[in-house]
């Protein structure tokens, strides 16, 4: 896992190659489109001046009027034209912007956030990161969406100052050393405004992200809402919140302040731009050097050539400011995987059922000191089923994170029929093992899609594990059946919210449709009514047959279909043997049975506070 | 029929106007300050131009007029000063401005969130108005808000200040020349009524642009009409990226395919709309373009016919034309205002949604001896939308003092009991009383200072550990670490290096993750902190361990302190500690009483129940057979 304190730049240049080549992807006419864009809009201010020029000079020089309406009709309707013109390609460019936001930016970085690896993508900064990478392609002038719909914009403000920038040579030098020294200061301060964006970065997008956290959570209305209400979360919301906001508007505020500095820098030059070019102008007129229409001419020399360097300045500033941007969309896209993908050892070859070695296994979670499993060593036999219990915490559920290859090994290996684990590729690995977790969260997908995690689904198999799940009646009563959506109920009236209950007998379905040799089931029933809970426990011997089994519960008793259960107590293995041998051997597992037993003794009255008969 | 019509065109405008009203109070509610930076800004950005055409045509004419260079000097270096002092302030404003804009969005996005957590919890299940937060949240996002609308705002008063001063420089045009030769056409050219025709012709030209500006407003609703259900799917769709929403399960199960491949559905549809749309928007654009230009060759036509027989200046023509192109912009910011004006509207529709609950105004009598007696007298319930009755006339008084404790299957409506005393739903039929009072009838807010709930499904937060016990960002701080260590999370706030600083989760702190089982223990202390007289606990050991479900049952007694508790479980064991046992099927309660004898009762549910789970453990060394 890197740590990402110091991410390489990769500059303007390459930063906006790398988001033309994903647009182009979509839409290979785009450098038609834009080389025509820019060359209409290179032509329209040269129509644009041409108008006033025509009519001022055709007024003074006496042409009849004939002649003058004649010429203004025809150039202004030859810049009406290329105004047209300049609004069709624009249409045209904002379509392909569009396009290569939603088909391609979109796709990297919906696709990075559900495949990266789990154990980055819970980090606290790979979360920050997110947010602001996904901030890079929302804004059309910013980030990488920025580079993409400001390029031609750049390159037309460039084309244009070397185009007309030839003007520059009639100048007077001081007019000239003034404006230079104007873009010098423009581009150096805000230079300096991105550095200190840059510096102050990592600490602004914990803001953002935990302004986001906290107003995505309120709005996503069914996750808190009922604990909203009884708690009244509204003040605590509000004011964290509020102090949030505050200090991004003070963030904001020195940001701002600094792009000041820069209009206020442009302000002073061209203040004294016009101080010259006035007196040396005038001067120069006075003297019947030049003429009144001299005059005007030389002035909108001198202001055409500023404004197309300031207008340069300006798109070189928004597209650097862009690129800055675009590199947390990089970053994000970019952050290194620490399990194998695509390409691994052979799955298929492997025996079935499966043995498992865990030789001296150790996971220390990042940033943590304490390992939260230390030195496992576990022999699995083919087709055993074992049960792992212990208090919560112990580390079991990290065991089953790094059998589904979500976390990797800190020290030692994991043998799969002789073969170590970290040698499979995470998708040739996921068809092998099933698990169910304990979270239980449906998909953004019908019924069928989420058992099945495809579009095309054998509808009979379906079936047959929601029956075996215990929710094919349910199901079968819906106006929609399989097809029935879900996590849509809040805008799709035939979506429906699953009971806790319902979703972990969906889930359950899914582990059975899925079919993989190593069966991981994590507390599988903690939603469940006492009857459904001993049919299930019925479904889960069944599904376990022939299969290599982990199997994790508080409720002991539902233990008794495996071979083995495992102890667990700070990352360690601390007792093993089966249900006969732990109870005789009379540690911790027999003391934790008889805990949980006691209430159900018919002829002693268990549970209460005073009996003590167990030290915990 | 005319009448009616005027009528009609008079409520519109008053509802335009009302509208505009609203959006801007509210604005300056969430920010105030914003709206006199935009105007102060829309006033010199307006007078920007005019300063350099005013004064510009004025030094023309001292040039040509032959005026001495000093003169002609100073009337430069007064437009030069002018313009650098109107840019510095417009500079200085624009990025005030954009300051607040930005912080004006993020109050918005607070004031959605107050919405969402205190609006009726019944109203969050109704589809209409949950489509309403979706085209709230969509205003506040996709369309920049309030955000965009400031900034269509500000260029639209630029534009109209543009507008007054364009229409002071025409005021000239109406004043006839003198000394001009006396021949028909100069007589015609000369008169005021020309200098009308023409301001007419100009406005006329740029009036054909209101429809045209209307149609597409009309073209941009349509669109996002038709959008919309694509990007609330893709919404649901983004939710797969949270790290809260099963990412595990994403991940191990592989749904990243038909996830990319319902996203490229999506885009590809979106896609379709935009392609559909925005060709035909551009076509409207492309009239504008062409109307604009009329005008201003209209402008030229008549001002250099006028500049011809001596009745003008050759510098007014530029001054005059460019006053005409303001008209035309003005007309357009205020027709992209006015399209923002819609989005807003939904906005401020939701935000200001009346609550649909009666709230009663009875205050809470304060007891110190708990003595809070909750009775439900022919309760029956259905879920907004369903046939089927989840509670069918349950009468049940819940004594004060007594342990509870609640069981029955899934789906026997133990839960729905439980929502209808918090008041998330009011009965179909029948009411439930507390000291013989209608619930209905007390304040909500001190109904619910009485109640501490750890619901089934209990949320914590991405935010520090003391936060979330206090739910509030000021923290008792020994009240919680006594809450947490009754709670059974001792040993591991102990362990955590900043103690109740610590963050949960990684969503939005750098924090810790937690166990389903250390969750459960905070969510009990949070109940604990809030000390409310009556406790209800759904499910509340579902996760944890049995030694700490042991702690839990053994010092129930402690936890709620002779409070009221009301126990949900499907661990038949718990009802070994309370007095008093309801046993749910169906919607109504078919047993109730102490635990031996609704165990007496042989062919009972809850006989049936305790059977289920107590088989495992009976036998203490025959643990032979599975079953």
């Amino acid at each position: 896992m890197q740590s990402s304190s110091s991410p390489r730049r990769r500059g303007l240049a390459r930063n906006t190659a790398f988001a033309l080549r994903l647009l182009m992807r979509q839409d290979r006419a785009y450098p038609l489109y834009a080389s025509l864009l820019v060359a209409l809009q290179l032509v329209q201010p040269l129509l644009g001046s041409l108008i006033p020029a025509v009519a001022v000079a055709l007024l003074t020089r006496g042409a009849s009027y004939g002649l003058y309406a004649l010429a203004l009709t025809l150039s202004v309707l030859g810049y009406a034209l290329c105004a047209a013109g300049i609004r069709t390609l624009d249409t045209r460019l904002n379509l392909c912007f569009s396009r290569s936001t939603l088909m391609e930016f979109n796709r990297l970085f919906f696709r990075k956030s559900i495949t990266m690896d789990y154990c980055n993508f819970e980090r606290a900064d790979v979360q920050a990161l997110q947010t602001v990478a996904r901030r890079s392609i929302n804004n059309g002038q910013a980030g990488v969406r920025g580079l993409v719909s400001r390029a031609h914009v750049w390159l037309y403000s460039l084309l244009g100052l070397l185009l007309y920038g030839g003007v520059a040579a009639s100048l007077d030098l001081r007019i000239l050393l003034v404006l230079a020294g104007m873009a010098a200061s423009s581009m150096a301060l805000s230079a300096l405004r991105r550095r200190y964006l840059r510096t102050h970065d990592k600490t602004w997008r914990g803001w953002w992200n935990k302004f986001e956290y906290l107003a995505y959570t309120a709005t996503d209305s069914f996750q808190a809402a009922k604990d909203a209400r009884l708690y009244r979360i509204e003040g605590w919301f509000g004011e964290s919140m509020r102090r949030t906001a505050k200090l991004i508007l003070g963030q904001e505020a020195r940001s701002q302040a600094l792009a000041f500095l820069g209009n206020l820098s442009d302000d002073v030059f061209l203040l004294l731009r016009d101080l010259i070019a006035y007196a040396v102008l005038l001067h120069a007129c006075c003297a019947g050097e030049i003429d009144a229409a001299g005059f005007t001419l030389m002035l909108g020399m001198i202001a055409s050539f500023s404004s197309w360097l300031t207008g340069f300045v300006e798109a070189d500033n928004i597209l650097r400011e862009a690129s800055r941007q675009a590199e947390h969309y990089r970053d994000y896209l970019d952050y290194p995987d620490v399990i194998r993908h695509g390409e691994g050892a052979d799955t298929a070859s492997l025996s079935c059922p499966l043995s498992l070695e865990l030789r001296d296994v150790s996971f220390t979670h990042p940033g943590s000191d304490t390992p939260a499993l230390s030195h496992v060593n576990l022999t699995v036999r083919p087709g055993e089923h074992i049960a792992l219990v212990g208090v919560n915490g112990a580390g079991k559920t990290t065991l089953v994170k790094l059998l589904c290859k979500l976390y990797p090994v800190t020290e030692g290996e994991i043998l799969v029929s002789g073969v170590p684990l970290r040698e499979f590729s995470f998708e040739d690995w996921r068809r092998v093992v099933a698990p169910l977790f304990q979270e239980v969260e449906a998909q953004p997908f019908t019924i069928a899609e989420n058992i099945a995690a495809s579009e095309a689904y054998d509808e009979m198999r379906v079936w047959d594990c929601l029956r075996r799940a215990g929710l094919d009646d349910f199901v079968r009563a819906l106006p929609m059946g399989l097809q029935t959506p879900l996590v849509e109920h809040y805008f799709d009236p035939n979506s429906i919210v699953l009971s806790g209950g319902q979703m972990q007998r969906l889930l359950f379905a899914r582990t059975l449709y899925h079919g993989g040799d190593l069966l991981l089931l994590d507390e599988p029933t903690a939603a469940l009514d006492p009857l459904a809970e001993a049919n299930l426990y019925r479904q889960y011997a069944q599904a376990a047959r022939g299969k290599t089994c982990f199997f994790i519960s508080h409720r002991l008793a539902s233990t008794r279909f495996c071979d083995r259960i495992l102890f667990m107590e700070h990352g360690w293995i601390v007792e093993q043997g089966t249900h006969e041998e732990l109870m005789a051997l009379g540690g911790r597992y027999a003391e934790m049975f008889a805990v949980q037993s006691q209430y159900y003794q018919e002829n002693e009255k268990g549970g209460s506070a005073d009996e003590g008969a167990f030290q915990i | 029929m005319k009448a009616h019509s005027k009528s009609e065109w008079r409520t519109k405008w008053t509802h335009t106007l009302r509208d505009y009203r609203r959006i801007l109070a509210m604005i300056h509610r969430r920010r105030p300050g914003m709206l006199a930076a935009a105007l102060m800004q829309a006033l010199l950005r307006g007078a920007l131009p005019f300063i350099a055409l005013v004064y510009g045509a004025r030094i023309l004419n001292q040039l040509i007029a032959g005026a001495p260079e000093a003169q002609i000097f100073s009337t430069a270096r007064t437009m030069i000063l002018l313009s650098f002092a109107a840019n510095v302030l417009v500079h200085a404003l624009a990025r005030v401005g954009d300051a607040l804009a930005l912080d004006t969005c993020n109050q918005t996005d607070i004031a959605l969130a107050q919405k969402c957590l205190t609006m009726d919890y019944q109203q969050l299940e109704t589809p209409s108005i949950m489509e309403m937060l979706w085209h709230a949240m969509d205003t506040a996002g996709n369309h920049g808000g309030i955000h965009v609308f400031c900034q269509n705002f500000a260029a639209a008063a630029a534009g109209c200040f543009s507008l007054l001063y364009a229409l002071i420089a025409l005021g000239f045009l109406f004043v006839p020349a003198q000394g001009a030769a006396d021949t028909p056409v100069v007589r015609a050219l000369n008169s005021p009524l020309a200098a009308l025709g023409l301001v007419a012709v100009v406005l006329a030209c740029s009036l054909l642009c209101v429809p045209l500006l209307r149609r597409i407003n009309a073209l941009n609703l349509e669109q996002e009409e038709q959008s919309r259900p694509i990007s609330l799917r893709e919404g649901a769709l983004h939710r797969m990226r949270r790290i809260q929403c099963g990412s595990m399960d994403v991940r191990a199960y592989g749904f990243a395919d038909l996830g990319l491949k319902r996203l490229k559905a999506f885009g590809e549809a979106y896609m379709g709309v935009l392609s559909a749309f925005m060709p035909r928007m551009g076509r409207c654009w492309r009239l504008i373009i062409l109307t604009a230009q009329l005008s201003s060759l209209f402008a030229y036509l008549f001002v250099g016919a006028k500049a011809l027989c001596g009745l003008c200046s050759v510098g007014d023509v530029t001054l005059y034309v460019g006053a005409i192109t303001s008209l035309n912009a003005a007309l357009q910011y205020a027709a992209q205002m006015h399209l923002q004006r819609v989005y807003l509207n939904e906005y401020d529709a939701f935000i200001s949604l009346p609550s649909e609950k009666y709230n009663g105004t009875l205050p809470v009598e304060k007891r110190t001896d708990g003595d809070y007696a909750f009775e439900f007298r022919h309760v029956s319930f259905r879920y907004p939308g369903q046939t089927a009755y989840s509670l069918r006339d349950v009468s049940f008084q819940i004594r004060t003092g007594a342990k509870l404790a609640i069981v029955g299957p899934n789906g026997a409506g133990k839960t729905t009991f439980i929502k209808l005393l918090c008041r998330l739903y009011d009965p179909d039929e029948g009411q439930i009383l507390l000291n013989g009072i209608d619930i209905k009838k007390y304040d909500y807010a001190e109904y619910l200072s009485l109640l501490s709930v750890v619901f089934q499904d209990f949320k914590l937060f991405s935010m520090s550990l003391g936060q979330n016990v206090a739910a509030s960002a000021h923290v008792d701080e020994d009240r919680a670490r006594d809450c947490l260590q009754k709670a059974g999370f001792g040993e591991r706030l102990a362990s955590l290096e900043k103690g109740l600083d610590t963050g949960l989760y990684t969503d939005a702190e750098d924090g810790v993750s937690i166990s389903g089982g250390e969750a459960q223990k905070i969510a009990i202390a949070r109940a604990l902190y809030k000390d409310a007289p009556l406790v209800i606990l759904d499910e509340p050991t579902a996760a944890l361990d049995p030694f700490s479900e042991y702690e839990v049952y053994s010092s129930f007694d402690k936890l709620v302190q002779g409070k009221t508790a009301v126990y949900i479980s499907h661990r038949m064991s718990s009802c070994r500690f309370c007095d008093e046992i309801a046993v749910f099927d169906g919607g109504r309660i078919v047993q109730h009483g102490a635990h031996e004898a609704l165990l007496a009762d042989e062919g009972g549910l809850y006989r049936r129940l305790w059977d289920a789970q107590a088989q495992y453990y009976k036998e203490k060394k025959g643990h032979a057979a599975a079953p």
